[in-house]
């Protein structure tokens, strides 16, 4: 960048007035206080997990009933 | 500064706890919204619309989705996008309304003179940038905000940020340089 143009765009080309947190102050003093809405947590995750874990014991049962199958008409043929 | 403490003094309904983040803040977002191409007057309209949208919207910030400054500069900068987008902006963009000017109506040292001089040069190559890649900029030069912050900010990859980073210095290097010629 020519002369000092990086500096520059770094430092910013504006700057906050003086007071400026004595003025976003003042008016947050007159907005009600913000309300929390309530995060997800655990139990949410719980359910996933238990529902992956689920998913995974059909899965595997269903192969346990591929290979049987395939053993069982080996062994009768 | 600790910003889950902050926020568990505000839910305890303590107001004077947010004035910590309005300071922190505050020098980064109007630097943020000098390279957008903002006048000094309508920076200080959204950075104070800023703090208080993210004051309304503090029970929906979810540390877990990512930083407090990374959702913060989010808010200034879709504030700024609309600002940008209004035809009485764009009007004063073109006539070039916004250019920075003297903090006081003295006569100034030489140096602050060239000082002016050159953030006038700047911000006028600024708006010369298509609007994606001044917003880049913008957000490339707040010191807090890492590669992978401004890539979930524009909705991006690191790469892209990246590209469009260097494509956008170089733009800018000449425009000045074509300026010095």
């Amino acid at each position: 960048m020519p002369e000092d143009f990086d500096g520059l765009l770094g430092d910013g080309l504006l700057a906050p007035p003086d007071g400026f947190t004595h003025r976003v102050m003042a008016q947050i003093a007159e907005l009600p206080l913000p309300e929390w809405r309530a995060q997800p947590k655990g139990p949410g995750i719980k359910i996933q997990w238990l529902a992956v874990a689920g998913a995974a014991l059909v899965g595997a049962a269903q192969l346990g009933a591929f290979i049987f199958g395939i053993w069982a008409t080996t062994a009768a043929s | 500064m600790n910003v889950t403490e902050i926020l568990r003094r505000i839910q305890a309904g303590d107001r004077h706890a947010f004035a910590p983040v309005v300071t922190r803040y505050q020098r980064p977002l109007f630097g943020f919204l000098g390279r957008m191409g903002l006048s000094q007057g309508v920076a200080e309209e959204i950075a104070q619309e800023t703090f208080l949208r993210a004051w309304r919207n503090l029970g929906q910030y979810n540390a877990a989705h990512g930083q407090f400054s990374t959702w913060l500069y989010t808010i200034a900068k879709n504030l700024a996008l609309n600002e940008l987008s209004r035809p009485a902006t764009m009007r004063e963009i073109a006539t070039g309304e916004t250019l920075p000017e003297p903090t006081c109506d003295r006569p100034q040292p030489p140096e602050a003179l060239s000082l002016n001089q050159q953030r006038k040069r700047l911000h006028a190559a600024l708006l010369q940038l298509p609007l994606a890649e001044r917003c880049v900029v913008a957000l490339a030069y707040i010191r807090d905000l890492e590669h992978s912050e401004i890539a979930r900010l524009e909705n991006c990859t690191i790469a892209a940020v990246k590209t469009r980073l260097h494509r956008a210095r170089g733009k800018l290097f000449n425009l000045l340089e074509n300026e010095d010629a």
